[in-house]
């Protein structure tokens, strides 16, 4: 019996071993294939990247630029008299510039009739159904400039709170901070508030509509009946809809109902947010 | 493409090239979500909630 030697032992079997691993050599046309399918890949990347900025990047600009407005618009207290003396002062006499059907005096805007440049707030609305910190500063128009630094924006073709039409207003519903993404939540009777340097404008939800991107009658002064004269003053927020679509609008119309000059009782839901406790009557709180 | 880059391009050892790998990510994702998309939000629907006048 003869004991065979380790294989590699024998210089026979030698060139049978493969030389040391290549990779086998691709053709050109699956060279170009992999390329086609990186670049297939790259693109889809691409687009889901987008639908995260959309959706989420662009809301923390945003949020933060919303915030700073508030702070920015409440800093303006102290320049004003009137807000600054609230606390100790009974509500100023205030001017009004029209009477509600039941006797309500509605106060002039002169305030925020004044407050329409590029990097002024006219306003803060207040919605305690859309959140206990809801609160969506106000800009002077409804372009990109306006309404994509969280907050809303007033269109410039509709009218006052201080007068009877329609004070509409537009808010995004999924991107750049989503600031009327639950506007869907809102429900017949709800308080909306709007409130600035003349007072508190005190809305009652009334309306919802769902209409085409073109049905512009929804921003007439009497929403929906375009030529006619108003005689109340009425709030309508817009926003897309559906949810992450652009074929619709979302409309809600409000009501005012009331109005609280500065120094005035402040509204119960309200009282949580600081400023407004500050520039008018918090009732218990002082 | 991208392994050709990785082998050939990017320069020194395993390490450093996953380094400036990661590093080259995300220097085009910051340019993406900084400049890129914003010039063309203007031509996506999303973030259109006005109504057109009229």
């Amino acid at each position: 019996m003869t004991l065979a030697g380790p294989r590699h032992a024998d210089p026979a079997q030698w060139t049978e071993r493969q030389p040391p691993a290549r990779r086998p050599r691709r053709s050109l046309g699956s060279k170009i294939l992999g390329w086609f399918g990186e670049l297939l890949i790259t693109l889809g990347v691409l687009g889901l990247l987008f639908i995260v900025w959309e959706l989420w990047w662009t809301g923390i600009e945003a949020e933060a630029d919303r915030q700073d407005s508030l702070e920015e618009f409440y800093a303006d207290m102290s320049a004003q008299p009137q807000a600054a003396e609230a606390d100790d002062a009974e509500p100023a006499g205030f001017e009004a510039c029209y009477t509600l059907e039941d006797g309500t005096d509605i106060g002039c805007a002169d305030h925020m009739r004044s407050q329409t440049g590029p990097g002024d707030i006219m306003g803060t609305v207040y919605a305690p159904r859309l959140g206990e910190q809801w609160a969506a500063p106000i800009r002077h128009g409804t372009s990109s400039e306006q309404i994509d630094r969280g907050g809303v924006g007033h269109y410039t073709e509709t009218q006052w709170p201080d007068e009877a039409g329609n004070f509409a207003l537009a808010g995004h519903r999924n991107t750049n901070a989503s600031m009327l993404g639950n506007q869907d939540d809102l429900q017949s009777g709800d308080p909306i508030y709007v409130v600035s340097y003349d007072g508190i404008y005190v809305y009652e939800v009334r309306e919802r509509h769902v209409v085409d991107p073109s049905q512009g009658e929804v921003l007439a002064p009497v929403p929906n009946d375009p030529g006619g004269e108003a005689e109340v003053g009425v709030l309508t927020f817009t926003t897309c809809h559906p949810m992450y679509s652009n074929r619709e609008r979302l409309i809600h119309h409000a009501e005012i109902v009331d109005f609280v000059p500065v120094g005035g009782a402040a509204p119960e839901d309200l009282v949580h947010h600081q400023p407004v406790a500050d520039m008018f009557d918090a009732g218990g709180a002082d | 493409m991208y392994a050709w880059f990785f082998r050939k391009v990017l320069p020194g050892p395993l390490w450093l090239r996953i380094l400036t790998t990661v590093f080259l990510l995300a220097a085009v994702v910051y340019g993406l979500m900084e400049f890129v998309f914003p010039w063309l939000s203007d031509y996506s629907p999303l973030g259109e909630v006005t109504l057109d006048d009229g």
